[in-house]
């Protein structure tokens, strides 16, 4: 098992170095000048002044070369530092990362505390008023864009029933109380479009188990209701869930870029937005590569999660 | 100064920019895309005139949040490059003078001062009492230091070029008295030492924090820096050795990073922020049926414009550029894309000592002088390409005037690129045509001279009129403002008639403020003085 865990990661660096260029090549493709965004629309300096500022940056030197600086810095745990503020760029995702974590866990768990048991019930009924309901739910979750739901929920929750707080954050170790409050709307947000594909998976999966010849002997060998939905059918039905919720743990970053910024949360989505509007190509850099490592590692968990939930799987990993 | 188009825009256009690519493509003109531009209805605000807005007594106490879209990257204001930075400027430093909201120069850490008679330096006499909030004391020693540190070409300041161009040498004579030599008399260096090169960061711990001063600053203004977390607050509370006596008001002030305008709005009306600008006339529609808040609004002094290259085929014609100019309606681009708000601008000086009321009738929309002028040009049969970055107003604009210039018999077909590389593009003068904004300057030159003087910063454009240049230099050398502002009238009339730029409307700002706030006051630099404001119900 550990040694599959480690030809994974291995597996993983080509990906990452292919993932590093092709972020560079496009950075560098993007029309803007970073040195003139520097100094601002409105500054007086001369032509001498932007060459110093952008020799000072290193961003007069040929592009292969900026690469593989920024490589050798970034293979001894150097991401180099940020065009436009004196962090360094590992500070500063560092910084936000305790905020991207507790808004797409808590949306995740959310999603999967409220969609599995609907997905199921729906799933023992097909065709039933109650399947119909959750189905239908789970496809308006899902057709939300998660902008505009976020503007909803503020409107019903912050403005007119004054629940919750509109926007901003504070951190869990500061006022735990308020942190919470604070997250409940973004959470909500960033859960609805996976709640409603996680139910659809979790109702279509669990149909299928269901009309499996091994449930209908479970069945007709009399077990409860009960033991056969839980540890016979859901069992089997997981092992494709979490496929699926492996593979949209990667597109819960997307949502956390836009959740963020309409909740004012410094995560490091909004540190990513920024930083593209600002063409601050280091910090950009660093964040899609901490963001391919978190992926890289939610894929292996889950493919970890088989092994346990699926003793096939299990033998193969020897 | 264009505006960062604030993340809220962003994530709106994604949903809108495929309409807006297949209306382009599609070649949805007329009175189509003015249907699709539903001008807002009749916006309720309580006339905002800064007494309606600032009645009762100051108030001591509380904490003012303010909520807005914060792209700030430093807070040392000699390397001050974002908009919203200024906001909180103003709070922790002192700049050598001010300006009050006619743009006259005021006293500030200057409490006097005298230009030599021939007019090649400036003394000033400093307020004897002002303290860094390290302690250390903010006397003329202090501001030397300050203004040799944006002079010296090491310290790469943005701001070098608009003392530089004045600036002799700086000599501290005793602890309250400065002296300025100057290169030659110029009048614009006092507005200049108004706004950031004249800001005053304590000597001291810039030399104790390197480059991390830009995360630490500390200046001798009514408010010390508390705690700045990027992207989401800036934190700053009163400063109790402040020199001016009975000041500032309020115990602190925090500005809130809310990127979206709708959200920060709705802070607003929840209590959880006191106060929020830059609202678009649509969300102020909504405000009308709530009480404990009023809508402030502003005729301000920046203006919206098409931007052409005069050096560059067709634009290097005067009487194409002419043509654009009076083909151009600009009443109905207020209607149709500012929902009626603000005000018709045909000259660039919308404000101010330098302000030409007469210059307003120039250029007047006139569609039969338009074909006219057209036809005298000789410019037919051509496409060309308007360039516009992806702001809500700026495509609106470029999709209006499209049609307009499309009944002239001009063709125009429109490209977008990101916002920010809008700005790059133009100073690359590679966009030949497309929207500009500026705000004023504090004096007329400060515009002017970037913008159309051959040697301005942002004239990328080509433009270049010797007379222009001798006015603009003859003027930036007379103190006194009467006599300088005939000059500037005679520079901007020529410059109106030269049609570089199509001028087309001042926009009015709205800012969203709860009634406790006290002294809220709109600058025509549309940077808001937090730190003159008090809470009435302190919280």
């Amino acid at each position: 098992m550990l040694i599959y865990v480690l030809r994974r990661l291995i597996g993983a660096l080509p990906v990452l170095l292919v993932i590093s260029l092709g972020t560079f090549a496009l950075m560098s493709l993007i029309l803007g000048d970073p040195v003139l965004l520097i100094v601002g629309p409105d500054a007086s300096v001369d032509q001498a002044t932007l060459e110093r500022i952008r020799a000072d940056l290193g961003l007069n030197r040929p592009l292969p070369i900026q690469y593989l600086d920024w490589l050798r810095h970034v293979v001894v745990g150097d991401f180099g530092r940020s065009l436009r503020s004196p962090l360094p760029v590992s500070e500063s995702v560092l910084a936000r990362l305790p905020v991207t974590i507790e808004l797409t866990s808590l949306a995740l768990s959310l999603a999967i505390l409220t969609a599995l048991p609907l997905g199921i019930a729906a799933a023992l009924r097909p065709g039933s008023r109650f399947d119909l309901t959750v189905s239908g739910l789970a496809v308006v979750g899902l057709s939300i864009p998660n902008f505009w739901l976020g503007i909803i929920l503020i409107f019903v929750f912050a403005l007119k029933l004054r629940w919750f707080p509109s926007a901003g954050y504070v951190p869990f170790t500061e006022d735990p109380g308020q942190n919470l409050k604070l997250m409940v709307l973004p959470s909500l947000t960033l859960a609805a479009a996976y709640v409603g594909t996680f139910i659809r998976y979790t109702r279509s999966v669990m149909i299928d188990v269901m009309s499996q010849d091994y449930v209908q002997t479970a069945r007709a060998k009399g077990l409860a209701r009960v033991a056969v939905v839980g540890r016979h059918a859901f069992r089997n039905g997981l092992i494709p869930i979490v496929t699926v919720i492996g593979l949209e743990l990667a597109g819960l970053f997307g949502g956390a870029v836009v959740t963020e910024t309409i909740f004012s949360l410094p995560g490091v989505g909004m540190l990513l937005i920024r930083s593209i509007l600002g063409r601050d190509l280091p910090v950009v850099q660093g964040v899609v590569m901490f963001v391919a490592v978190a992926v890289v590692i939610t894929n292996l968990v889950a493919d970890v999660a088989y092994a346990y939930l699926d003793p096939r799987v299990r033998s193969l990993y020897g | 100064m264009p505006r960062t188009p604030d993340t809220s825009d962003l994530v709106r256009n994604l949903a809108m920019r495929r309409l807006n690519r297949r209306q382009v493509t599609g070649g949805v003109v007329g009175s189509a895309l003015a249907s699709a531009l539903v001008p807002a209805r009749g916006l309720a605000w309580q006339e905002g005139t800064p007494e309606a807005t600032s009645a009762g007594e100051p108030a001591y106490g509380g904490t003012l949040i303010y909520a807005r879209n914060i792209d700030a990257k430093t807070l040392d204001p000699h390397f001050s490059a974002q908009w919203s930075e200024r906001f909180m400027l103003y709070n922790i430093y002192n700049t050598l003078v001010s300006w009050d909201t006619d743009f006259n120069i005021i006293p500030e850490l200057a409490q006097s001062w005298e230009i030599l008679e021939d007019g090649t330096g400036i003394v000033f006499n400093l307020v004897p009492n002002a303290v860094f909030h390290d302690g250390t004391a903010c006397d003329a020693t202090a501001v030397k230091w300050n203004l040799d540190r944006i002079l010296n070409p090491d310290n790469n300041s943005n701001q070098r070029g608009q003392l530089e161009q004045a600036v002799a040498s700086v000599e501290a004579t005793d602890p309250t008295t400065l002296f300025i030599a100057l290169k030659k008399p110029w009048r614009p260096l006092l507005a200049a030492l108004g706004e950031r090169p004249g800001f005053v960061v304590s000597p001291t711990a810039v030399e104790n924090s390197g480059d991390q001063f830009a995360l630490n600053p500390v200046g001798s203004g009514p408010f010390k820096f508390v705690e700045w977390v990027p992207d989401s607050h800036i934190i700053v509370e009163r400063f109790d050795d402040y020199w001016d006596e009975g000041k500032p008001y309020l115990d602190r002030i925090e500005m809130r990073h809310v990127p979206d305008t709708q959200v920060a709005v709705t802070m607003v009306r929840t209590g959880e922020a006191q106060l929020t600008d830059e609202v678009d006339p649509p969300m102020v529609e909504a405000l009308a049926d709530a009480t404990d808040l009023h809508v402030v609004n502003y005729e301000s002094w920046r203006w919206n414009s098409m931007q052409m290259d005069v050096d560059k085929p067709p634009f290097d014609n005067t009487d194409f550029r002419q043509a654009l100019a009076y083909g151009t309606d600009r009443e109905t681009v207020l209607q149709l894309v500012f929902g009626g708000t603000g005000r018709v601008m045909t000259h660039p000086i919308a404000g101010g000592w330098a302000y030409d009321p007469q210059l307003d009738s120039l250029m007047q929309y006139d569609p039969a002088k338009a074909q006219e002028l057209l036809a005298s040009s000789g410019v037919a049969g051509q496409t060309l390409t308007m360039t516009t970055d992806n702001t809500r107003i700026n495509t609106d604009l470029v999709q209006l005037l499209q049609a307009q210039y499309q009944e002239l018999g001009v063709n125009v077909q429109i490209e977008t690129v990101d916002s920010a590389d809008y700005f790059s593009l133009i100073k690359d003068d590679t966009i030949p045509w497309g929207p500009a904004n500026w705000t004023p300057r504090a004096d007329p030159d400060g515009l002017l001279r970037i913008l159309w003087h051959s040697t301005g910063f942002q004239n990328s454009n080509g433009y270049n009129n010797p007379e222009v240049d001798r006015l603009l230099d003859q003027a930036a050398g007379i103190y006194d403002t009467a006599e300088a502002a005939e000059l500037y009238h005679e520079a901007e009339r020529i410059i109106v008639e030269d049609a570089s730029y199509v001028f087309i409307q001042a926009p009015a700002e709205f800012a969203v403020v709860r009634n406790e706030v006290g002294g809220f006051v709109y600058y025509p630099d549309l940077v808001l003085r937090l730190r003159n404001m008090w809470l009435n119900t302190p919280m």
